[in-house]
């Protein structure tokens, strides 16, 4: 039996510290993050999307269970997880290539068991869409434009982050032993920052967009156990973010010499409201027996209906995400190996993205496969860490457009009883 | 510890390590035109009313060059300067005592600039100066009086020479080697208190305006056994100005600053605010047309290519313009190309929109010119042409 005997709880700090210190290390992401109000971004652990889905359909026992409100009535026992990605993405352009890195933050989940396998208390922080972009070109003006009279070229640049995360606390009530719901409220805010450089201007400004509003999540979760002591299970869940929206006020600010002092300015500060889009879940998973389980889901987003009051024109459109996929369990009949005692995770996921921009849906497909490091079932011990490599296609090169290839490794960390569990003393 | 557990936590480590060690890098090269920001400028122009003429009293004492003579200048009317000197009082060993009839000889070196008629020769007198004068503090409108019943020299120059020497009478020589004979330790002082030295004078009816520079002049003394040199220890000019008539669309401008525009900065405000300011620039046209048909034949007016706006005067005004020792001050440089002087004032934009600036009026004025006198005719908010008008053309980021 393998026995992860170092303690998982400085991990899950360390994890934590890192999660915070992405936010300032993003570099720059997909190029198309610049559109709508960033790109959005999947909430599921490593271990689902390693499987190509969101979670919606299927317990973890492991994870908390953040992509179904209705799971979390099912825990027996205080959990926590949080993730974090690094993401190599190459862009091409007309045969030019570059790459860009992206190190973010996923999620951070706690859920505590109200009453055990009943009453389910969650409590996360976690995107909803990320910005992460970073450009660089040179511009021209005439000699008409320029203050210089004479034709002017200079170095201009646009880095962005931020993007809408979501503050939410949430329910889960399993009402009987096959039927779960769920329901949470969220506090959304929006944070982005473009820092915007001119060659002619010898400070940068700095535009920030920033504002809140309020969403709501709906789940519902059905296990259908295996009948006549057979131990093939059908497990469906679904969940629903109504519309929701964000009063936001966007402002500009850079450093200039006021009174002889160089002095922080504000500009430009104008309020705006963004419609978020209906969105919905729904999959379906399927237990033949101990060591396998294969799922199939699909997520919709109507961003169709997306706003913004600071773009004119929007290239948003609905959004399908499906996926297909599969874990084996071999630690399910022996651990006495180092390859028997993991969990390994496949799947394949196609989404046909929220974009469509001169005609082309802005599609990725993407193949997944990652491993759970599990904890000791010896020691009671239900912490186990999550990681996956992804690979995707992004785009498409037509219409002088971005091809993205995109290499992507997650990491989770799921807690579940080493902070919170008191043990029985013997 | 088992072997498996060693290989969980080299595993752990090598990827904790990886995040923490991933650098982000981008080239960002393709795919910009899928950047959602437009980087691009735009301008707009605000045209400044309500422009005054101003006139300041400044200094011209102790400059390097000092102007005599007099001009009628068709377009900035009649302009007489006189000159006045004091020898410096540095005695010498070998030259012990200075007799009213040793020959006390002023060596002048002139620029090579005339201003006025180039092609006519000009008469000067030098007279003994009756009343008391500080160079540090002579002000271009402070008179001169003298002893014009007793002149103590005269000469007369061309355009073309740039030299002259002028001995000057027995009675100025006198009354000078009364303190360079005084061997008291009092001397030097009594010297520069009591011994007002003589002005140049023009004679009427001349009509150009020569410079003489100070530091290469000098004053030659010569007894019948040794010879010596003094510098000149002070000077100054003084300057009357009639003006001519107004233009219709156009105001002048002089150095000394005997005319300066002084204008109102209502408007900058209203169009700076909320937007990021990437240069205002002030631009005053020139009148060149007019400059040119205002000159004879055989006429010069020195162009000059400097001018300067000031947005903080501090206490003395006047020294402010002449000397330039506030920071709030913008120097123009006069296109070549198209006859405007063009500064940036962003500074000044930024104090007016976000800080509390020490005035909220500018003053445009040529810039000093150690002396000589400089002049031009800038167009005003009554111009036709609307881009000759003056205003100043902001460029602001569009965000």
């Amino acid at each position: 039996m393998i026995t992860i005997r170092f303690s998982l709880i400085p991990v899950f700090i360390l994890a934590c510290s890192l999660s915070v210190f992405a936010q300032g290390l993003t570099s720059s992401g997909t190029t198309y993050s610049g559109e709508g109000a960033g790109f959005p971004v999947n909430t599921g652990s490593a271990q689902f999307t390693s499987m190509g889905i969101q979670g919606v359909s299927l317990i973890d026992l492991f994870g908390s269970g953040l992509s179904n409100p209705a799971l979390w009535g099912t825990v027996s026992r205080t959990k926590g997880t949080t993730g974090l990605s690094i993401s190599s993405i190459d862009a091409t352009q007309n045969g030019v290539t570059t790459t860009n890195s992206l190190l973010s933050l996923n999620f951070l989940h706690l859920v505590f068991p109200l009453q055990q396998s009943k009453w389910g208390l969650s409590a996360a922080v976690y995107p909803v869409t990320s910005t992460g972009y970073n450009f660089s070109e040179t511009a021209v003006l005439s000699p008409q434009e320029s203050f210089t009279g004479d034709t002017l070229r200079f170095a201009t640049s646009n880095e962005s982050r931020g993007g809408i995360s979501r503050a939410e606390i949430g329910l889960g009530w399993l009402i009987n032993k096959r039927l779960s719901i769920g329901y949470a409220p969220s506090l959304q805010f929006m944070s982005s920052e473009v820092v915007t450089s001119l060659g002619i201007v010898a400070n940068d400004v700095n535009t920030f967009t920033e504002g809140f509003g309020f969403a709501h999540r709906f789940g519902v979760f059905y296990r259908i156990p295996g009948s006549n002591g057979t131990s093939d299970i059908l497990s469906m869940g679904a969940t629903f973010t109504p519309p929701s929206s964000i009063n936001t006020t966007r402002f500009s600010t850079s450093t200039e010499l006021v009174g002889g002092d160089a002095q922080t300015v504000r500009f430009s500060e104008e309020d705006g409201e963004i419609e978020l889009p209906l969105e919905t879940s729904f999959g379906v998973s399927f237990f033949p027996g101990r060591f396998l389980n294969v799922s199939t889901e699909a997520q919709f987003q109507q961003w169709s209906t997306f706003s913004n009051d600071f773009e004119e024109d929007s290239n948003t459109k609905d959004r399908w995400n499906l996926g297909l996929g599969l874990q084996f369990h071999p630690y399910r009949s022996t651990r006495k190996s180092f390859l028997g005692a993991l969990r390994y995770d496949a799947g394949i996921a196609y989404d046909t993205g929220h974009l469509n921009i001169q005609g082309n849906d802005i599609s990725t497909v993407w193949f997944s496969g990652g491993i759970g490091i599990l904890g000791s079932s010896q020691r009671r011990s239900f912490s186990s860490i999550d990681i996956g490599v992804r690979y995707g296609m992004r785009g498409t090169s037509a219409d002088n457009l971005v091809r993205e290839n995109i290499w992507s490794v997650t990491m989770s960390i799921n807690l579940g009883e080493a902070m919170f569990i008191r043990r029985k003393l013997r | 510890m088992t072997k498996a557990a060693t290989s969980w936590r080299l595993l752990l480590f090598l990827v904790c390590f990886g995040v923490v060690t991933s650098q982000c890098s981008s080239d960002n090269i393709a795919g910009t035109n899928l950047n959602p920001n437009s980087n691009t400028v735009f301008t707009d122009t605000l045209y400044i009313d309500g422009i005054s003429a101003e006139s300041y009293d400044t200094y011209t004492g102790s400059l390097e060059f000092i102007a005599i003579g007099n001009y009628a200048d068709a377009l900035f009317g009649n302009i007489e300067t006189l000159g006045i000197f004091r020898p410096n009082l540095q005695q010498e060993t070998d030259f012990d005592t200075l007799l009213p009839t040793d020959r006390f000889i002023m060596n002048l070196s002139f620029d090579e600039v005339t201003y006025g008629d180039t092609t006519a020769e000009s008469a000067y007198t030098i007279y003994q100066i009756t009343n008391d004068w500080r160079d540090q503090s002579w002000r271009s409108s402070d008179q001169v009086m003298y002893d014009e019943a007793n002149p103590i020299g005269s000469f007369t120059k061309t355009h073309q020479q740039d030299s002259l020497e002028v001995v000057l009478g027995q009675a100025f020589v006198e009354r000078y080697a009364d303190f360079y004979n005084d061997t008291s330790a009092t001397a030097r002082s009594q010297y520069i208190e009591d011994f007002p030295g003589f002005v140049i004078v023009p004679e009427a009816g001349n009509n150009a305006i020569s410079y003489i520079q100070r530091v290469r002049s000098q004053f030659t003394i010569i007894s019948a056994t040794d010879t010596m040199t003094q510098s000149i220890l002070h000077s100054a000019y003084s300057l009357n100005r009639e003006s001519s008539a107004a233009q219709l669309d156009s105001r002048p401008l002089l150095t000394p600053f005997q005319s300066v525009l002084e204008f109102d900065t209502t408007g900058i405000y209203e169009m700076a605010k909320d937007k990021k300011l990437v240069n205002a620039e002030l631009v005053f046209s020139v009148d060149t047309t007019l400059l040119q048909q205002s000159l004879s034949n055989g006429h010069f007016r020195e162009e000059i290519l400097l001018g300067q706006v000031i947005s903080e005067f501090g206490l003395d005004s006047a020294f402010t313009l002449s000397f330039g020792t506030i920071d709030n001050i913008s120097t123009f440089l006069l296109g070549s190309q198209d006859g405007a002087f063009r500064t940036s004032i962003s500074t000044f934009v930024n104090e007016i929109v976000f800080g509390t600036p020490q005035r909220e009026e500018l003053v445009f004025a040529l810039r000093s010119s150690n002396g000589k006198i400089f002049s031009t005719q800038i167009f005003d908010e009554r111009a036709i042409d609307l881009t000759k008008r003056p205003q100043i053309v902001f460029t602001f980021l569009e965000l």
